[in-house]
């Protein structure tokens, strides 16, 4: 009994190690933020510790963990609590568009980006990410959300539309940036 | 700002170029290493805290796989105790409709304790999960968190009661996935004073752990022990005076009560082997 113990430790150890790159790379287009990314994976993992015995022993662990994930980041947001990276009042500003070419412009793309993400409600900022960053299909996103499959689409495409718009990007597209 | 013209001026980025760029953005955090050790730590506390307390009490959950030197004996040398009677299971059908058992019973100070658990298998489909429900609510036995019947659906409930406390003064309660079941060293929690309602020192300590632990060490902040070792009358109730561990109907994991000498009180508990 302690032998199979210590190998389902080290099986989660594993998988930990393992998965903590991508989860973190998952959290930080969730919550727009390093330090929120790490609290939303650490808390994540802590939840599937303690379901680990049976969650180690399904077919596919990552179906589970995302769930969990993307309950913790709904519930942060059901508590109104404060993201790090809340809208920011930039009206007045004028927005340069960069040559796309560069690295600054590129960096320039990426913190819009970000910056789009986390303006976007929740659920279509998860729909977002689930399709486009994670790959899933419609109803795998839809399984992880908790939700229908008409609702991954709607929120899916609330939110690629809202993306569509940031200027830099659109540039980007429009000069052949980054095929 | 962005207008309307600037929208209209700029070709819109396709899903591909969105994916990618997703992935550019995902690349900027820093990923660090892995806190293994943390989110163990984090862990074993949300397991802790499953246990809905009625009381101020102290929760521990452990899973060491380390052992510790047994000594002194049940009851500890450090205080007096009368010695405590396990008394032997109340009789009944481990069934959906909760079933009790008495964990351990004595005299303390002239006044005279039990600790009893009502344990409810879980259901396995909405039909038997409402039949449940239904008798929960009949019982005065609810579990906190359960807003209808299908959250208990695949869950087993359980709720600690001592002295003659009875339906809603429950001392402690939890509902966790049956499939969860304890396995080695695992051990689940919580020291409370001997009396409901006191807020004496935290004497009383009731746990479970694996249905394969064989000891449990209970210690004590004087720095005495009690040592329970597994009760050998298959659940029917050990030897009078004694602290065991125990089967419960209905209960995947095995039970165990101890009970601090008069003036110190719990520090820690761990499956010893």
């Amino acid at each position: 009994m302690g032998d199979r113990k210590q190998a389902r430790d080290e099986e989660f150890q594993s998988f930990v190690v393992g998965r903590w790159p991508r989860l973190m790379r998952t959290a930080f287009l969730l919550t727009g933020e390093q330090h929120a990314a790490e609290d939303l994976v650490q808390a994540t993992l802590e939840q599937v510790y303690v379901a680990w015995r049976r969650v180690g022993a399904a077919d596919e662990p990552e179906a589970y963990v995302r769930r969990v994930m993307i309950n913790a980041h709904a519930r942060k947001h059901r508590r109104k609590l404060k993201e790090f990276l809340a809208p920011k009042d930039d009206s007045g500003l004028a927005r340069e568009l960069p040559d796309s070419g560069d690295p600054i412009a590129r960096a320039d793309d990426r913190g819009a980006l970000i910056t789009a993400l986390a303006q976007l409600p929740p659920r279509q900022r998860q729909a977002v990410v689930l399709r486009y960053w994670e790959d899933l299909s419609e109803s795998q996103a839809a399984e992880a959300m908790g939700c229908s499959v008409g609702a991954v689409k709607s929120n899916a495409a609330k939110g690629i539309a809202k993306l569509r718009v940031i200027p830099g990007l659109a540039d980007t597209v429009t000069h052949g940036g980054r095929k | 700002m962005m207008s309307g013209n600037r929208e209209t001026n700029h070709s819109m980025a396709t899903e591909t170029d969105i994916a990618f760029l997703l992935a550019e953005a995902a690349d900027e955090v820093e990923i660090g290493i892995a806190p293994y050790a943390a989110v163990v730590r984090g862990g074993r506390r949300r397991r802790a805290r499953r246990w809905a307390i009625a009381t101020a009490t102290a929760l521990v959950i452990a899973g060491t796989t380390g052992t510790l030197a047994l000594a002194g004996m049940p009851g500890g040398s450090g205080g007096r105790v009368e010695p405590a009677v396990t008394a032997p299971s109340q009789t009944g059908t481990p069934d959906l409709f909760g079933h009790r058992t008495v964990l351990a019973s004595g005299t303390d100070q002239g006044k005279p304790w039990k600790v009893f658990v009502d344990v409810w298998a879980a259901p396995r489909d909405a039909a038997e999960a409402q039949g449940q429900l239904s008798a929960m609510i009949e019982q005065e036995e609810v579990p906190t968190g359960v807003s209808k019947a299908s959250d208990l659906i695949g869950k087993t409930s359980f709720f600690v009661y001592r002295g003659s406390q009875k339906g809603k003064s429950w001392s402690v309660q939890n509902t966790f996935d049956a499939k969860d079941v304890q396995a080695g060293t695992d051990l689940e929690s919580a020291a409370l004073p001997l009396q409901p309602g006191s807020k004496g020192p935290q004497r009383l300590v009731v746990g479970h752990v694996a249905k394969t632990a064989r000891s449990v060490t209970c210690t004590w902040k004087d720095g005495t022990t009690t040592v329970l070792g597994r009760d050998t009358s298959d659940g029917e109730g050990g030897a009078p005076g004694t602290f065991a561990i125990r089967a419960v109907e209905g209960s995947p994991n095995s039970w165990f009560v101890c009970l601090a000498p008069q003036g110190t009180s719990f520090k820690s508990t761990e499956v010893t082997r």
